[in-house]
């Protein structure tokens, strides 16, 4: 008797205690609007320099570490891209030019492979190769070479957006080509001729090459080689010693090799990351926004360490069907469009994905305000919430007492964000239908305009215009643009923008989105990258990836990293 | 304490043992005061029903009651001038299987499957004898010998015998160490009838070449009639009649011990119904402190017998019968 | 006995080629296409996606796939993966010695401190330690790997600087996972050993034992023990088996680049060889595996070693002694 009464009080506690944790745990869950993080500002770009007034090395240091933040990949020289693929790639394989800032023209870019650019005429241009490039295995590099290099990214690279600029590429002779486009437009021979997934290599060792040679023991023309790759795990980067551009003055931040040894342990996990920082194992990563409060207080970087924010080349935006033949109701309604658009928050749904001022910025376009073209007059009325109007429009749009309608989203993105989102169309009237798949399923039904009603995806591009054209040219898409939209306005906008670059035809651009209320644009977030405080200058490149090589060590530095 | 010849002839003399058991929070009187002496070289018949408590004797005496369930033991046991009760554990053990071993009641489950048997055998030698493995293995196949089962068959396991041969596996086990006293606890009930000859045959050839004392449990009067020379009879965890083979089976004076001869059924005779005893066996959860056990059942039940317990009355010379009414009915031969 | 080893591995492949032709029709019906999450967001023409297709050989009928991946097998070809191009067969054996360490040092963390605990669970059944220890053993069970795996990093590294937070390498980066994988599978060897001894010492077999005088620690360790073992076996290789493919969330925490974590970014990315190769290789260990613990059971109990050798001597063995055996089964006397 005494036992089974013991027991029974037993497992009443068990059951009590079970009720509490799960209680805590889901009061946590709820998006906190109105307690937001203090107003910490990171400015873009700017380093927050930890410990200041250190003197600069003068010669090369040892070796760094730097934790990547994926396993995934390869460094073949045409391989389809994969995240931690991009973050290194540029140490080890050149290209033509190097462009030096997000957006930057080709007047500015930086000479690598090439000696000299000359703009021809709006599709042409003329490149002129240094004469005396040789990799690391001693293979020489011809205009020959590049043709092919571009051909190969193009298809087994799967690198279609090169593919499609480019008409042709013209052999002059042995050191000079000819790049021609297949239309005029701002920015696309700089993403021809400095695209960050360009690898340049010799034909003849490329055709010869083992699989293993292919993966591990490369010929480069980089200034960095492989020096080991142990697949998911690690990889290490060593200086070329007899890297082919004597002149230093010809190096620039390309061709620097401010560091002999660059290892690159993967880290998947990310908390596990910013772990790695603080506990000294390795020299630099970036880190999630969750982590900032180990490194960053009341406005300032803690003492040790050095902290980069970039971001401003992809936002999360909205996108509604507009796909009349996929028997979608949003599609054949601009005012239930409208509707939708005036019934989110999207400061709020920015809060709810643990966000605010330090890290992230708030969309007035599917473009970030750090894109080149953004004007900020669209600041003044862009969607502006307003749930009474969306209630007003829903009636006129013909359903006075709601409609159901299909809201797709990937796994990777924040549960909360999509709660709010949910909760803000629920609010008009407007019942959603939660789709969230993993990614690759994501991937597939991005594209089917029988799946989906309402889209959240990450979309950007090296410009606003660039990104205009990546989201509504209707040559990359089998069905319409980004969403299934078929308006020939539209294109028509778009082309006349990439042609000119001028400010009044972008506004017409977003004139035109605006008008026809396609989806707006949410919000964009920053990349945090933390180092320790011997890192003084973190140079990136055009696409916010560390140029590790290029970076301004203290002449005291010691690296963090264990080697094993 | 001073040795009298007495004691020294009665070389184990258990003395008012009592031992219970807790079984889901009730108490279980499984030996009431039990007291009886075994002389040196003999044997003694420990008689009575399924779960009056002799198994618990056998092992209480040995000291291997399970632990778990045990709720109390206590009395005094005896043996070559020591209590074993009171001994310390560590001393406990070098009694067992060398001075003292016991033969266990089911064959099948007595043997660790997973052992050959030789190495059973040999455990004990090797412990025991200060022997080192080798020798041990070479006395242990020459008593598999001694018990019948062929040298080659020694590395084989339990389960590649029969019940017969794993019995003589365990006797063999048991006399390994040649011990003064075996205590055989129903040794042949799990065999069928012309094994038990053989196994009692062999236990009591054994017996008379190594001069080792048993105490022989068993529920069959026809087992008791060739093989001992004393008899105590229990029921309810106390002895109710104790005397010379004899004196139980010429002049049985308990009314149960009559009905136990009066049960057996007679070849000559042409009955309809055999004569059990009526009633049930008593319930062991009750302790009969003021009455007599056998009271619910006996034809020859009187009122003292449900209000005083009876005591122990010496009928003849080492005749003892616990009972109101002893002596005053005479018991009939036993066939 | 070999014969039995033999006719074990013979019967693996039929198994082998079941699981392998399930996988395939599994990964061939589940939505999602490997093509589009390759070219990712680039905006590519049919022309491409289609000619992807056909280079991937992802565009032929069901059928033509199946002939084509099983003759692929059986000449030990596990193709290549559609996101890197490498040879999943040499990416699996590069990756298999980790996880292999990490199952086969989780299972001996396991063992050696858990059967122990449990024998000592068994010996005080009921008592105060008994119950402390199955209470603590249950709080183990129930805390999430993912959790502790990361409390132990900040524990471990950050505070106290001992151990390294991730990576392979020496023996110090194996610590924390391994505690991390085993600790919630602790309570299970220890209860499963608690129960079984519990059942093994109130055998006849363990009076006999103590009948003779041995010590207390032989009849636990000599005698009960061994009968005990074959539910513990049991659990161990099943155990082990899981761990070879099912480390994925500590491989993700301690960045360890082993099966698992192949398996399940391929799945996600819809690598049809890497996840067809990957189920295969856990597959076939967790084959040998299921062998390997039946041979043990032979080891343990010689019953069931000569169930393995057959017939033939079993009835040499029922001729001579006339008699048929039963399975023990324990009984009291009182």
């Amino acid at each position: 008797m005494r036992k089974s009464v013991s027991k029974k009080i037993m497992a009443l506690l068990l059951a009590a205690m079970l009720l509490i944790t799960l209680g805590a745990c889901g009061s946590s869950e709820e998006p906190t609007e109105g307690d937001t993080q203090p107003q910490e500002t990171l400015s873009l770009g700017e380093q927050n320099i930890g410990a200041e007034g250190d003197a600069a090395a003068s010669e090369q240091i040892e070796y760094v570490s730097y934790a990547l933040n994926s396993a995934s990949f390869d460094l073949k020289p045409f391989s389809s891209p994969a995240s931690g693929r991009a973050q290194t790639f540029q140490y080890v394989w050149p290209r033509l030019v190097y462009l030096t800032s997000y957006g930057g023209s080709l007047e500015e870019a930086e000479m690598w492979l090439a000696k000299s650019v000359t703009r021809v005429d709006d599709v042409t241009c003329d490149v002129e190769l240094y004469d005396y490039i040789y990799d690391n295995k001693g293979n020489h590099i011809t205009a020959e070479d590049v043709k092919w290099s571009y051909e190969m990214v193009a298809t087994v690279g799967q690198s279609v957006e090169v593919g499609n600029l480019l008409k042709e590429i013209q052999i002059l002779d042995d050191y000079n080509l000819r790049f021609i486009l297949n239309s005029p437009g701002t920015g696309k021979m700089e993403t021809v001729l400095g695209f960050h997934r360009m690898a340049i290599c010799d034909k003849d060792w490329y055709e010869n090459a083992t699989e293993e040679e292919l993966l591990s023991d490369i010929a480069t023309a980089a200034p960095y080689y492989i020096k080991e790759f142990v697949s998911g795990s690690l990889v290490v980067f060593e200086a070329v010693e007899d890297y082919w551009q004597k002149d230093e003055s010809l190096r620039g931040i390309s061709g620097s090799q401010n560091v002999k040894t660059i290892y690159c342990p993967v880290i998947a996990e990310p908390s596990v990351r910013a772990i790695s920082v603080e506990n000294k194992e390795v020299d630099f990563t970036d880190i999630q926004i969750s982590d900032l409060g180990t490194f960053y207080e009341n406005g300032a970087v803690k003492d040790g360490y050095n902290m980069l924010a970039v971001g401003g080349t992809t936002a999360l935006d909205l996108f509604l069907n507009m796909d009349e033949e996929s028997g979608s109701p949003v599609a054949t309604n601009l005012k239930l469009r409208q509707a939708i658009l005036y019934a989110i928050d999207a400061e709020s749904c920015r809060i709810a994905a643990g966000l605010d001022d330090s890290c992230s910025w708030l969309c007035y376009d599917f473009g970030t305000v750090q894109m080149a073209g953004f004007n900020e007059a669209w600041k003044e009325d862009y969607w502006t919430y307003d749930p009474d109007k969306a209630k007003a429009l829903l009636e006129e749009a013909g359903y006075p007492d709601g409609i159901t309608l299909r809201f797709m989203y990937t796994s990777n993105m924040s549960s909360g964000m999509v709660a709010v989102l949910t909760e803000n169309l629920e609010a008009v009237g407007i019942h959603v239908e939660v789709m969230g798949y993993d990614q690759a399923l994501y991937n597939t039904y991005k594209y089917d305009s029988s799946v989906w009603d309402i889209i959240i995806d990450n979309k950007g591009g090296y410009s606003l215009i660039d990104n205009y054209n990546n989201l509504f040219s209707p040559g990359g898409y089998t069905n319409g643009g980004v969403n299934f939209c078929k308006d020939q306005t539209l294109y028509d906008l778009v082309d006349k923008g990439m042609l000119t670059g001028a400010q009044e035809d972008y506004d017409a651009i977003h004139d035109r989105t605006v008008e026809l209320a396609m989806g707006r644009g949410l919000y964009a977030s920053a990349t945090i990258y933390v180092s320790q405080d011997g890192i003084l200058d973190m140079i990136t490149n055009h696409y916010m990836y560390p140029m590790v090589n290029a970076w301004t060590y203290a002449e005291d530095f010691v690296s963090n990293y264990k080697i094993n | 304490m001073a040795e009298t010849t007495l004691e020294k002839k009665t070389f184990l003399s258990v003395e008012n043992l009592l031992v219970q058991y807790k079984l889901s929070g009730e108490t279980v009187y499984a030996v009431n005061n039990v007291s009886f002496t075994v002389a040196k070289g003999t044997t003694l018949g420990l008689v009575g029903e399924t779960g009056a408590g002799k198994t618990t004797i056998a092992k209480a005496i040995l000291r291997i009651l399970p632990d778990h369930s045990l709720k109390g033991i206590s009395g005094s046991v005896v043996f070559d001038g020591k209590d074993l009760l009171k001994l310390p554990e560590t001393e406990m053990r070098s009694y067992r299987g060398k001075n003292i071993s016991m033969i266990f009641q089911d064959p099948m489950t007595a043997l660790n499957p997973v052992k050959t048997v030789v190495d059973q055998i040999a455990e004990g030698i090797a412990l025991h004898q200060n022997m080192n493995k080798a020798n041990a293995r070479i006395k242990a196949i020459e008593m598999l010998e001694t018990v019948g089962i062929s040298a080659d068959r020694a590395d084989e396991y339990p389960h590649q015998f029969s019940g017969g041969m794993k019995q003589r596996v365990v006797i063999a086990i048991a006399l390994a160490c040649n011990p003064d006293l075996l205590i055989a606890d129903e040794p042949t009930t799990a065999l069928d009838v012309t094994i038990q000859a053989q196994v009692l045959d062999l236990i009591s050839s054994l017996q008379q070449k190594l001069g080792t004392s048993m105490i022989l449990i068993t529920h069959d009067l026809g087992v008791v009639a060739g093989t001992c020379d004393a008899v105590a009879v229990v029921y309810a965890g106390e002895i109710i009649e104790y005397g010379s083979k004899e004196d139980i089976f010429d002049h049985p004076m308990h009314p149960y011990t009559v009905g136990l001869f009066g049960a057996l059924p007679d070849l000559k005779k042409n009955v309809n119904r055999l004569s059990p005893i009526v009633g049930l066996p008593p319930d062991p959860t009750v302790a009969y402190t003021d009455s007599c056990p056998f009271a619910e059942r006996c034809p020859h039940v009187a009122p003292q017998c449900r209000e005083k317990k009876p005591h122990n009355a010496e009928v003849s010379q080492g005749h003892f019968v616990r009972c109101h009414l002893a002596g005053e009915i005479a018991g009939k031969a036993a066939p | 006995m070999i014969k039995y080893i033999a006719k074990r591995l013979l019967q693996m492949i039929p198994v082998l080629i079941c699981v392998a032709i399930l996988i395939f029709t599994l990964m061939f019906f589940v939505p999602g296409d490997p093509v589009q999450i390759m070219l990712g967001d680039y905006t590519s023409t049919p022309e491409q996606i289609a000619e992807t297709r056909a280079r991937l050989g992802i565009d032929k009928p069901y059928w033509e796939q199946l002939v084509i991946y099983l003759n692929g097998i059986v000449h030990l070809d596990f193709g290549e993966s559609f996101i890197l191009g490498n040879d999943v067969g040499e990416e699996l054996l590069e990756r298999f010695p980790r996880s292999l360490t990490l199952a086969l040092s989780s299972l001996g963390f396991i063992v050696i401190l858990g059967v122990p605990l449990g024998v000592l669970c068994a010996l005080n059944a009921g008592k105060l330690l008994d119950k402390i220890l199955m209470v603590l053993t249950l709080i183990l069970n129930s805390m999430p790997t993912f959790w502790l795996g990361l409390l132990m990093i900040l524990l471990f590294s950050v505070r106290l600087n001992w151990l390294p937070s991730n990576g392979i390498g020496g023996v110090e980066y194996y610590v924390m996972p391994i505690i991390a994988a085993s600790v919630g599978s602790l309570a299970n060897i220890t209860r499963q050993t608690r129960s079984s001894m519990l059942e093994v010492i109130r055998s006849d077999y363990v009076t006999t034992a103590r009948s003779k005088g041995l010590s207390e620690r032989k009849i636990t360790y000599g005698h009960a023990l061994p009968n005990a073992l074959i539910p513990i076996i049991t659990i161990c290789g099943s155990y082990f088996g899981f761990m070879i493919g099912g480390t994925t969330v500590i491989e993700t925490v301690f960045s360890i680049p082993g099966i698992g974590s192949y398996l399940v970014n391929s799945i996600n990315s819809r690598d049809y060889p890497v996840v067809r190769g990957s189920i295969l290789f856990i597959a076939f260990s967790f084959s040998v595996i299921m062998l390997v613990v039946d041979l043990l059971y032979a080891f343990a109990d010689p019953r069931i070693k000569a169930s393995y050798a057959g017939n033939k001597r079993k009835k040499k063995e029922t001729a001579e002694t006339g008699a048929d055996e039963q399975p023990a089964a324990g009984k009291e006397g009182t």
